[in-house]
């Protein structure tokens, strides 16, 4: 056996957290957006955004206090990703393999791969139709060139180029606070259903609470959250500034989901207008809010898209890699980790053939959801296991609030499952 | 020749000698706080720089030579220093498996060489190992008796946490271990202190 010292370790000390635990400056505050807010941007892709659409104009204002619910239980569970991953030092499709073994993490990985390329599917062709909206350029003739783009950058720029260029376009989700205003909604009445719980018994309400809890609470937001703390090598003395860009990324995802219900709940639910798709939604806001609404739905879907499709594509290939135990990371160059990289480039491709396939794309959207609700609550409870576990944590496991807030998301997507089985049962597939 | 001139003809010279395989030579501008590893073609910088334009200036440097001697440049471990999170505060130990000693120190000598820390401890234990406590945290005893009791010999590093990021992906990701697992963050031990 060879050696360097031979001191005995001493065991975890309780007091590990307190000495990393550092009170950030207010310029530090600033400093520390990062993973967090693209996690939080991401979290409203063109799906999302038609989902909260179709919630708005299913049910009105009435699942607004689900969004203050669900805020947070999304930063309880992003918070213990991105915790898990400072505290191992490795991507969570890594701590999953090394802890539970690969029975365990193989297919919680492959649940959140396949749902998160049909989502990339559904958003592409969800961006073409917003394309076509603002250029009049059919939309099958945009698929592939944004596709194209989309997978330039993820591949062949460094990280810290990408992740600059999906902070701006974070921004660009601001545009449906405008649309919100442009729709003239009842302010009162919007503020009501936000605080006072309203539950009704129908069909209608109960897959759209199914698809806005399944948009919010995504699976791949976990792996990307995890994977974004390696690639920033933050660390756990820096954990209070990690809260703060997941919360101000959380913060951010709901208030531009409510302000899309408002828009869409403003002028669709009351007009009984039905809508299939993102596009749809920009499209019925046009004889209400004027021109300008449609114009910014759709920048603001292809913003979005911009964002959420390479963010989707990597958390898929840092799932993979973590899994087999590839060299993985945007910041390194394709020829570094060519494995992780092919990952990407599968994705792009996969979801390009759907987009331009005769794939329904509500159905692929509705498919991808269901596999989206079905995998969460098992990968909320896995996160918490690992979070709560002395062994890999140390002195950063779970507090209660993280275990409350942590669990109350596995309850509440659980029982969104059961509902949408419930539902599907016994009405069949929606559309 | 002005001051400015002298500096850069002093960097360009360091990069001949890098590309022609002498990455051993401090940078003319930065010293030891960067390192230059080629493999396969690919520079594979890594290290701390202050500020950001210094980072820029050093890749911009590097895929200047893309096509003159490199293929290409990957720059994930050139890193910005940030004061926020400090050494000295919280030690890690990271364990890798390897099918022999051999191959584990191979992987001790390379993990230490690139990862540019100084390790609070370290060792290689083989099957038969007697002292594992003295090296691993409880927790994880098991976990390398485990190991050990199928032939295979550990890689034990203890480093600061600062450290860690760069440790654990060298020891999982560039040495091919069989399995790698970083401990908690501890505080550091009073001898060590």
């Amino acid at each position: 056996m060879a050696e360097v010292e031979s001191r005995p370790v001493q065991a975890s000390s309780s007091s590990a957290r307190e000495a990393a635990h550092q009170r950030p400056s207010p310029r530090e505050v600033v400093r520390a957006l990062g993973p967090g807010l693209i996690t939080g941007g991401a979290d409203n892709d063109p799906s999302g955004i038609a989902s909260y659409s179709i919630v708005g104009a299913t049910a009105g204002f009435a699942q607004n206090w689900l969004l203050l619910l669900s805020t947070p239980m999304l930063v309880a569970v992003i918070e213990m990703s991105a915790r898990v991953a400072n505290v191992t030092k490795s991507d969570l499709a890594t701590v999953l393999r090394t802890t539970f073994g690969r029975a365990v993490a193989t297919p919680a990985v492959l649940l959140m791969v396949i749902p998160s390329v049909i989502t990339m599917g559904a958003d592409l062709l969800a961006m073409a139709a917003a394309f076509q909206i603002l250029t009049g350029v059919r939309y099958i003739y945009s698929v592939v060139p944004m596709a194209a783009l989309m997978a330039v950058v993820t591949i062949f720029l460094d990280y810290h180029m990408v992740s600059r260029y999906l902070l701006w376009l974070v921004g660009f989700l601001g545009m449906y606070i405008v649309a919100a205003f442009l729709a003239r909604p009842d302010w009162l009445e919007v503020l009501r259903s936000t605080v006072v719980p309203q539950v009704s018994l129908t069909p209608a309400f109960a897959f759209a609470a199914v698809a806005m809890l399944g948009t919010t609470i995504t699976p791949y937001l976990f792996f990307w959250q995890a994977s974004g703390e390696v690639e920033e090598r933050r660390g756990v003395q820096r954990l209070s500034r990690t809260k703060i860009d997941i919360a101000a990324g959380a913060v951010w995802s709901n208030v531009t989901a409510f302000f899309i219900i408002v828009a869409t709940g403003a002028v669709l639910y009351s007009h009984h207008v039905q809508i299939r798709t993102a596009s749809d939604a920009a499209r019925a806001l046009e004889p209400f809010a004027g021109h300008y609404a449609t114009v910014i739905f759709a920048v603001g879907i292809i913003g979005a898209g911009l964002l959420a499709i390479p963010v989707l594509a990597a958390a898929s290939a840092y799932g993979v890699a973590g899994l087999a135990g590839w060299r993985r990371g945007l910041g390194r160059v394709p020829r570094n980790a060519p494995q992780f990289y092919v990952v990407i480039g599968l994705a792009f491709l996969v979801a390009m053939e759907m987009a331009v396939s005769s794939i329904d794309p509500v159905k692929a959207l509705f498919y991808s959801q269901v596999l989206n609700g079905l995998i969460s609550p098992v990968l909320i409870v896995l996160i918490l296991l690992l979070t709560s576990s002395r062994k890999v944590m140390g002195d950063f496991v779970n507090r209660p609030l993280s275990i409350i807030f942590g669990g109350a998301a596995a309850v509440v997507m659980l029982l969104a499952d059961i509902a949408l089985v419930e539902q599907v049962a016994t009405k069949g597939l929606p559309g | 020749m002005s001051r400015k001139d002298a500096a850069r003809a002093r960097v360009a010279a360091w990069w001949d000698e890098v590309i022609a395989g002498d990455v051993e030579e401090p940078h003319p501008l930065h010293g030891h706080n960067v390192r230059v590893r080629i493999h396969d073609g690919v520079a594979v910088l890594s290290g701390q720089l202050l500020r950001a334009d210094d980072r820029e200036e050093l890749v911009r440097e590097a895929k200047q030579r893309i096509g003159r001697g490199l293929r290409d440049v990957d720059a994930a471990r050139l890193r910005l220093e940030d004061a926020s999170a400090k050494a000295g505060v919280l030690e890690q130990t990271v364990m890798a498996a390897y099918p022999d000693a051999a191959t584990a120190r191979r992987a001790s000598r390379f993990v230490l060489q690139h990862a540019r820390v100084t390790p609070r401890r370290h060792a290689v234990l083989e099957p038969g190992a007697k002292n594992i406590r003295a090296f691993v945290p409880d927790a994880y005893v098991d976990d390398v008796k485990g190991r050990l009791d199928h032939d295979e010999s550990v890689l034990v590093i203890r480093v600061d946490e600062t450290a860690t990021f760069d440790v654990r992906e060298l020891m999982e990701e560039e040495t091919r271990s069989t399995w790698t697992v970083a401990a908690p963050p501890e505080l550091p031990a009073p001898a060590a202190r």
